[in-house]
């Protein structure tokens, strides 16, 4: 992992595909994002136990190898530092009781893959991004 | 049956009754006279055989007492003492003598104590030696003997009797013989009462017969002899070159071996076949048996013709007995036949006959008692017969009357039977058709009180027709939904259908059994209508626990389908993006225009896996309905905004018409928002260029219809009946455009049917083609599911 710019906001994302990922990573890049890439569950989770400043912005796939996007909320919402970074659920799936069920344990957005171009995606997570810091200020 | 007089019958009990008796009397005389003869006979038998054995035993004594005589002469003891030539001859003298006094002995003996003849009447038996004889050994022993053998010079047979002679001192020192011949005991028997009688046999002291009325027996013993006799027979020379052959009667021989007193014993002669007497008796001391044997059948025969005689005076005292009978009852009985043929007159109905009998006993009383009878009858019945003829007449016209009544009653059963055999035969078709309905069917009347349960009922819903017929549907038929909670009664199918007369048809409900297990069910229930009235309901439950479960299956698969089909798509959509944004470089002309080509290609598919993934969510049913009061012209002014560009694009420029004052209704905007999209991304699509495409909403009734009308390509008449199926595209249109998926009309109309409106058209090749479609004012009904569309 390269060193990142502590002025830079970072996204984690955590996507199992590499194909995507490689996509997500790219198109962060290019907006200027510091990037903690994940492809599980629990790499993302060891990724958090390890960092002294937690991401701003977590880009979450709902279905990973080693658990699923409600399991994975349950982990971070264990910690209290965790449980302040926003989620954006980016996924394949976005059926009702999925989506009432992520919103419900806190998180940010659903946001449906195919339907939606990278630029909006990013565009959104900015905009979480700045809410977030108007708020904490 | 031929009649039988009374007289004849008394007559005849009589003569079978003395017959009967007679004949058994017959029976017992002739068997007690037959035991009393055969008890005589024997008796007399062995008295006179014993009789017989007797008189033989007295000729024996005589010459038993003639050789004592003679032994007792001192003469001989004399010569024994002193023997002298004169002495000698003295004696053979006297032994002469003797033999010339009595003739009828064939020859006399002297022997010497060694059994050596000194002096014989018979010449030629002097100086022989006889000490083998058991009559020389007995007299040198001191008895006298007696025995029946053959001599030995003449080979003859002979009683030889032998007494010993004896010395002062009473010792033996010789013995005088005697032989007498045979002839004088047989002359002594064959004149007898006892040798006609039967066989008689004179035997020895080892069954050897001596004397037979049967000449072929002598010299036979009775029975076999044991190996000791035999023996003896031979040392003794006792019959000389005869052999004795056995005959059959072991018995008399055993009796001789052992004998103690006269016997008499019966025996089947097999031989002869016939039961046989034989009487044993010992001559006196004699070693001589007395044998007569007879046939029994001749005792018999005597007693049978002893009862037969009785039998024959019997039956012809019983006849005579018989007619002496029959003339005195026919006597006593003449007045019988007199009262029969008057009676016989009267029965006729002559009442004036009267019987004139004198007599002063039974049948006198009786001949009055008749008379006053027949005089009673007759006053009786010259007024019995006017009755009679009326109530005759009555009789008979009531008879034709319920003769009638009795047609008309059997023409009223036989329609009856018939009506009741069609009534049987389609019940038992109703039932047949009932039971073979795989389907629960309850029959319920217009008050919801159950009237039939069929079979398929009893079985899936746990319950007996006995037990709830009659009872009400809402109480026996428990209906919850998935969650366990019991569906009031106004929401049943049943109450809904019984209320409003129409049908309704449930899929979301679970039956829950007696012992508590639970399945999903899909009711139907169809009212019976009577003039537009609902007077009952038919309510067909069927299991539907198989189709929930594929239900499920499919929609495991297809969300399974989605996320596998939906990441490539993905990928391919954002790395496009990325290409066409320049993030990798800029791209030449051609080179973006094919990879837009690519874009475009990829956004078909990701609507064409949206619109397969809305289809899935609807037909399970698993689709959330969740009406909100919406004002629809807000809602189609949103779409047609959406859907600038297309129109722009074809330049086509939409009239809108609504009514004003449109109230909202409570729809899910969500469903109706994409069946507005798919109705008018299709006007745009197949209207060429500059045409014309009007919308309109209004209100008719408590509907609000929707109405999208184009001038464009049109549907082929010979098409339009698919036009709502799957994967319907018309062939005019799929020659003009390529994109579509004719998955939209088909998703349009399930999401109104389900949204409880209505959805027709109208359209014609060329001309264009017009879309309405109705929601009720009162709203959609809420449907809990767990998906909803493009999601």
């Amino acid at each position: 992992m390269d060193k990142k710019n502590p002025k830079k906001n970072t996204v984690m994302v955590i996507e199992d595909e590499i194909l995507l990922l490689q996509a997500i990573v790219k198109k962060l890049e290019l907006n200027n994002f510091n990037i903690i890439s994940c492809t599980s569950g629990k790499q993302a989770i060891d990724y958090l136990k390890s960092l002294s400043k937690t991401p701003d912005v977590i880009w979450l796939d709902y279905y990973l190898k080693d658990m699923n996007g409600l399991e994975f909320m349950r982990e971070i919402k264990t910690n209290n530092l965790w449980s302040e970074i926003p989620v954006v659920v980016v996924s394949n799936s976005a059926s009702e009781d999925k989506v009432k069920n992520m919103m419900a344990i806190g998180a940010k957005k659903y946001i449906l893959k195919a339907e939606h171009r990278l630029e909006d995606i990013i565009s959104t997570i900015k905009i979480i991004i700045n809410e977030e810091k108007v708020s904490k200020n | 049956m031929t009649k039988i007089s009374l007289p004849t019958k008394i007559v005849l009990i009589m003569a079978f009754v003395i017959l009967s008796i007679g004949y058994i009397t017959a029976k017992q005389v002739t068997k007690y006279a037959e035991e009393v003869l055969i008890k005589r006979r024997k008796s007399e038998i062995s008295a006179a055989n014993s009789g017989q054995a007797q008189e033989i035993s007295q000729i024996l004594d005589n010459s038993r007492l003639f050789v004592k005589m003679i032994a007792l002469n001192t003469r001989i003891t004399e010569y024994f003492t002193q023997p002298t030539v004169t002495k000698h001859n003295e004696l053979v003298d006297i032994f002469d003598e003797y033999k010339r006094d009595d003739n009828q002995y064939e020859s006399l003996y002297l022997l010497d104590k060694n059994g050596k003849v000194l002096i014989s009447t018979d010449r030629l038996a002097i100086g022989q030696d006889y000490s083998f004889h058991e009559y020389f050994k007995k007299a040198i022993n001191g008895e006298a003997a007696a025995e029946a053998l053959i001599g030995v010079t003449n080979a003859n047979l002979g009683y030889y009797f032998s007494h010993p002679v004896k010395t002062k001192n009473n010792q033996p020192i010789g013995a005088v013989v005697a032989k007498l011949e045979p002839g004088h005991i047989n002359r002594s028997l064959v004149n007898t009462k006892v040798n006609r009688e039967g066989n008689l046999m004179l035997a020895d002291a080892y069954g050897v017969i001596l004397y037979s009325n049967k000449q072929e027996r002598i010299y036979r013993s009775m029975g076999k002899l044991n190996q000791a006799e035999q023996q003896k027979i031979g040392t003794e020379q006792r019959f000389p070159g005869k052999k004795i052959i056995p005959l059959d009667y072991g018995s008399v021989q055993e009796i001789i071996r052992n004998y103690q007193e006269s016997k008499t014993i019966e025996f089947y002669d097999l031989a002869k076949k016939e039961d046989e007497m034989v009487s044993i008796s010992k001559t006196g001391d004699f070693p001589f048996y007395l044998v007569l044997e007879v046939g029994l059948p001749d005792v018999a025969g005597t007693a049978n013709e002893i009862s037969n005689i009785l039998a024959i005076g019997m039956f012809s005292s019983s006849i005579i007995a018989t007619i002496i009978l029959l003339i005195i009852i026919s006597g006593f009985l003449r007045p019988l036949s007199i009262f029969k043929n008057l009676s016989n007159k009267v029965s006729q109905g002559d009442f004036s006959q009267r019987i004139n009998l004198a007599n002063n006993d039974e049948l006198g009383d009786l001949a009055r008692t008749f008379n006053d009878m027949t005089e009673h009858i007759q006053d009786i019945y010259k007024n019995l017969e006017q009755k009679v003829q009326e109530k005759t007449n009555d009789l008979s016209i009531k008879i034709s009357e319920l003769e009638k009544t009795k047609k008309a009653m059997f023409n009223l059963l036989e329609d009856l039977n018939i009506e009741k055999t069609k009534i049987n035969e389609a019940r038992v078709k109703d039932d047949a058709i009932l039971s073979s309905v795989g389907d629960s069917l309850i029959a319920v009347d217009y008050k919801g009180m159950i009237m039939t349960v069929n079979k398929q009922a009893e079985i899936m819903l746990d319950l007996k027709a006995d037990e709830v017929i009659g009872k009400s549907y809402l109480d026996y038929i428990r209906l919850a939904d998935k969650d366990g909670r019991i569906i009031p009664n106004d929401q049943r199918p049943i109450y809904k259908t019984l209320s409003t007369g129409t049908r309704i048809i449930d899929n979301s409900y679970f039956y829950t059994k007696k012992d508590g297990t639970k399945f999903a069910v899909s009711i139907t229930a169809t009212p019976i209508l009577l003039v537009g009235k609902a007077i009952g309901a038919i309510d067909v439950i069927r299991d539907i626990t198989k189709e929930k479960e594929v239900d499920r299956m499919k929609t495991e698969f297809i969300s399974l389908a989605s996320h596998q089909l939906r990441t490539p798509l993905s990928a391919i959509k954002w790395y496009i993006e990325m290409l066409l944004n320049g993030d990798v470089g800029k791209l030449t002309v051609d080179q973006e225009q094919f990879i837009k080509n690519v874009e475009e290609s990829s956004e078909r598919m990701i609507s064409l896996v949206n619109s397969l993934l809305n289809i899935s969510r609807i037909e399970s049913g698993r689709i959330i309905i969740d009406p909100q009061p919406t004002d629809l012209n807000e809602l189609l002014i949103g779409v047609i905004k959406e859907l600038e560009v297309k129109f722009f694009e074809k330049k086509i420029n939409p009239t809108v018409n609504v009514e004003p004052n449109l109230p909202k209704i409570n729809i899910d905007p969500k469903l109706i928002r994409n069946v507005y999209i798919n109705l008018l991304t299709n006007a745009i699509k197949y209207t060429p260029e500059k045409g014309n495409i009007a919308i309109s909403l209004t209100k008719k009734d408590e509907q609000i219809i929707s109405q999208i009308s184009d001038n464009g390509y049109g549907i082929p008449k010979r098409e339009q009946h698919k036009i709502f199926k799957r994967f319907f595209r018309a062939e005019n249109i799929v020659k003009l455009e390529t994109e579509g998926t004719g998955l939209g009309l088909y998703l349009v109309k399930a999401i109104i049917e389900s949204s409880s409106g209505r959805i027709w058209y109208e359209s014609e090749e060329s001309k264009g083609t017009t879309f309405w479609f109705s929601l009720p004012v009162s709203g959609s009904l809420a449907k809990k599911g767990d998906v909803t569309l493009d999601s």
